[in-house]
């Protein structure tokens, strides 16, 4: 019989193993070690008895005791604390990203509130570079300004057809409704119309499309 | 690509191996050596079968697997793995996860063929 191979062959990959576990903390290593000589003693008792072929694919099997110590140093990192229950468990607030949304959407229709919106849009954490510059850019100065913008750009547009249009000085801020712009004949009015549409619309795509993302992202962060 | 082939893979596996471990101890409780076999028999869920002891000692730690000795009719008695009631609540949280996870995955991978 070859029970001293078998056994010099244990002794040595146990050794090896050992010796690999001082990286461990001594209970796990101590653990561990038990562990692995219980699998081993299991396999060698198993009915094909123990012959060195056996012993060393079941070895190779194990895999190597740097890969071992290795996967357990990963799990012997603090454990969550046991039976989290998920409805208790608390997610991350997206309080700001929410407050980011709202206040370069809605908020833009009062003084600075589109302003807010971008301090806190560039504060979070949450949105990448290119999504911030995206909520930025989309449109600048929010639905408000650019409703007031396109009020008067209509009009503007308006007075460059044949009709009068005392409203070239609306940029300033003042207030202008569609109402009041210029509805004269030709492409222009249309064209404001769509641009209208366009700077009401695509930031609130915007927006639905940032809270999405930060929602998916503190979800993934977990509590 | 072996190489390709096994990165993405353990990287799955690191995801999904605790739960095949819960799964496979949903009906009946199982002693360490078994486990560990029928792990490995399941198509590239194990490489190195010593690293699924870490894995077990952590899930006692969490608490959802428990231990019980039992003699055996040959040789020293052995530790066998059962789940716990939060065991289950993990397992059943995870497989209504993987399913959603599964077909969004699929439905964005191109379609195998047939």
């Amino acid at each position: 019989m070859t029970n001293s191979t078998v056994d010099r062959l244990v002794n040595h990959y146990l050794a090896r193993l050992d010796d690999a576990a001082q990286a461990l903390p001594p209970d796990r290593r101590t653990e561990l070690l038990a562990e692995i000589r219980e699998h081993i003693d299991a396999s060698m008792s198993g009915g094909t008895g123990a012959d060195e072929a056996d012993v060393r694919t079941m070895l190779d099997r194990l895999g190597d005791p740097a890969d071992i110590v290795a996967a357990a140093l990963e799990d012997s990192l603090p454990a969550p604390p046991p039976n989290p229950d998920p409805s208790l468990g608390r997610r991350p607030g997206i309080g700001l990203e929410v407050g980011a949304v709202v206040m370069l959407t809605v908020g833009s229709l009062i003084p600075l509130g589109w302003f807010v919106g971008v301090i806190l849009l560039w504060s979070s954490g949450l949105w990448r570079r290119s999504e911030k510059l995206l909520g930025t850019l989309i449109v600048p100065g929010g639905p408000g300004l650019a409703l007031f913008g396109g009020a008067a750009a209509a009009s503007w547009l308006g007075a460059a057809q044949p009709c009068v249009g005392p409203v070239t000085s609306t940029i300033s801020g003042q207030i202008v409704t569609p109402a009041q712009a210029c509805t004269g004949s030709g492409l222009a009015p249309a064209l404001g119309v769509a641009l209208l549409l366009f700077v009401l619309i695509a930031p609130i795509v915007v927006a639905i499309v940032l809270l999405n993302r930060a929602r998916g992202r503190a979800a993934l962060v977990g509590p | 690509m072996v190489a390709a082939e096994t990165r993405s893979l353990s990287q799955l596996r690191r995801g999904v191996l605790e739960y095949c471990v819960l799964s496979l101890l949903s009906d009946t409780s199982l002693y360490a050596f078994d486990l560990v076999r029928r792990l490995s028999e399941a198509d590239g869920m194990v490489i190195s079968e010593g690293t699924i002891y870490p894995l077990l000692s952590r899930l006692r730690r969490e608490g959802w697997v428990s231990t019980t000795w039992a003699e055996s009719v040959e040789g020293p008695p052995r530790r066998y793995y059962s789940l716990t009631p939060a065991g289950e609540r993990a397992l059943a949280a995870f497989t209504a996860d993987w399913r959603r996870f599964r077909d969004a995955v699929d439905a964005l991978l191109p379609e195998e063929a047939t």
